[in-house]
């Protein structure tokens, strides 16, 4: 039996033999493990992990191209299912699996971890009831963070529009799925709440988390701790609509108030304006009836204090007074007519008397009146003075006299 | 941005003053000139309500992010 020679090879060559042997062998496997040292490469976004049991283990990679897809984050100590092929690294001499599809093992394995999470957070009080923001009644600025693309971001501009138009949306675009889904959710808050970060963003009233229903696969990202930390600690109320009725995240349990699903949270936020227009009414139809019936009241009240014995007593005294007034003024007219007209008799009769005894009346009884012309020069007037003259002394040779009788007046010169 | 604070403010006010000026015509603890004032009050804010709400047009803008990494707002679509 001839010895033959052993065939040396190369490390190249083995390993490139190793490579096209373990690749062409194991071009399709499923493998369950748990995840250890995992890692995001920060620049590429590949994964890189080592999956293991309790004996054994193996490195994994899953190329960014294929963990896009994902909806979660993979986790150290995450039991998992990975689809995928053998690879080996001649370079290095190393085989790893590149995994294509990766699955939590069973459903069994997120609910844990959303419990776990769900207990610790409730453990440290983010779920206090004490530490929810109050959601403001009469919203005017509202920011919607959701997908851009779907039903939701529609349904929810629809039922605002319809219920209260007062409202400004401002739609903060993000991805609701996928693992860069609550990375994208924590940079979207962070923003928000950063005074000035959004250029021309006005006071935010309230903050709207939104996304559809879903697997918990899908709702998966809202179960992140690094966003329900976020939501904790923001200083404006966040309103948390994810899914259907039935699904609970993290997310809504950290919120300031949970809304079963987007549309419901639409209606949760705003008023109705149809209520407010009824209210209005109301207030403009019973303010009014209130003011008349006061006033009518005060009115009857009034009337009431008008129509009162003593409101009229001073009217009555006054009414008294009036009444004494033209009795004494009557009084006093009558004493003047009465003292008039017996003056007037009393003139009547004197005037009687004074013709009587006037000296005119003597002239009948043939008296004579003589009255002497004084020279005007004396007096120095120009008018014809006459002056009664009683005695025969005050009369000279030539004065003229006129002699009045009572019939008719002569004149006289004396000559004596 | 102050602006726009305020219009919110008095509409939420006024709405809040309305309630608060019924339940004051309510009671009769208020003198007549008081009612007066109060309802002359309660008109006025009536008519801005009611404006406000038929007036309003709910407006959706975005939240976007230019070519340098600012963060803006456009007008949605």
């Amino acid at each position: 039996m001839q010895e033959s020679l052993p065939q040396i090879l190369t490390v190249s060559e083995l390993n490139f033999n190793i490579k096209a042997l373990l690749e062409e062998n194991f071009r399709f496997v499923h493998l369950i493990g748990e995840i250890s040292n995992f890692k995001i490469h920060s620049q590429s976004g590949h994964f890189y992990f080592t999956l293991k049991d309790p004996n054994s283990q193996i490195s994994a990679v899953m190329w960014r191209t294929r963990n896009e897809s994902l909806l979660f984050t993979p986790e150290d100590g995450m039991q998992i299912v990975v689809k995928g092929r053998i690879t080996v690294f001649p370079a290095r001499g190393g085989y790893q699996i590149e995994v294509w599809e990766l699955k939590p093992q069973g459903i069994g394995e997120l609910q844990i971890r959303f419990e776990k999470l769900k207990q610790k957070l409730f453990e440290e009080g983010l779920f206090d009831e004490a530490h929810k923001k109050e959601i403001p009644k009469f919203p005017e600025n509202a920011v919607l963070v959701t997908s851009r693309t779907g039903a939701v971001l529609h349904d929810f501009v629809k039922i605002c529009k319809r219920r209260y138009p007062l409202l400004n949306i401002y739609l903060y675009p993000v991805n609701v799925q996928g693992i860069s889904a609550s990375s994208s959710m924590i940079e979207a808050l962070r923003n928000i709440e950063r005074a000035g970060k959004i250029k021309d963003l006005p006071n935010i009233d309230m903050i709207v988390i939104a996304r559809g229903g879903g697997s918990l696969e899908d709702l998966w990202s809202f179960n992140d701790e690094k966003l329900a930390r976020i939501i904790f600690s923001c200083k404006i109320p966040i309103i948390s609509a994810v899914g259907h009725e039935v699904d609970f995240t993290i997310c809504d349990f950290v919120a300031d108030l949970r809304a079963p699903t987007p549309s419901a949270a639409a209606e949760l936020i705003t008023p109705n304006i149809k209520d407010l227009i009824e209210n209005i009414d109301k207030f403009s139809y019973f303010s009014r009836s209130f003011v008349q019936s006061k006033v009518e009241t005060l009115r009857n009240s009034l009337r009431e204090i008008q129509g009162s014995y003593y409101f009229n007593r001073p009217k009555d005294l006054i009414n008294d007074f009036n009444q004494r007034i033209d009795e004494l003024s009557k009084g006093i007219t009558g004493a003047a007519n009465n003292r008039m007209s017996s003056l007037k008799s009393s003139v009547k009769f004197y005037k009687q008397t004074l013709h009587h005894i006037s000296p005119r009346n003597n002239l009948k009884k043939g008296y004579a009146i003589v009255r002497k012309k004084v020279d005007m020069d004396e007096l120095r007037l120009l008018f014809e003075f006459e002056k009664i003259t009683a005695r025969a002394s005050n009369l000279r040779k030539d004065d003229e006299i006129e002699i009045e009788f009572y019939d008719n007046k002569k004149q006289a010169k004396i000559t004596n | 941005m102050a602006k726009k604070d305020n219009r919110q403010k008095s509409f939420e006010e006024s709405f809040s003053r309305l309630e608060k000026i019924l339940e004051k015509l309510e009671s009769d603890d208020c003198s007549l000139e008081e009612t007066i004032e109060l309802y002359e009050e309660g008109l006025t804010l009536t008519k801005f309500c009611y404006d406000k709400l038929n007036n309003a047009e709910l407006r959706i803008k975005e939240i976007n992010k230019s070519l340098k990494g600012e963060l803006g707002i456009k007008e949605f679509k």
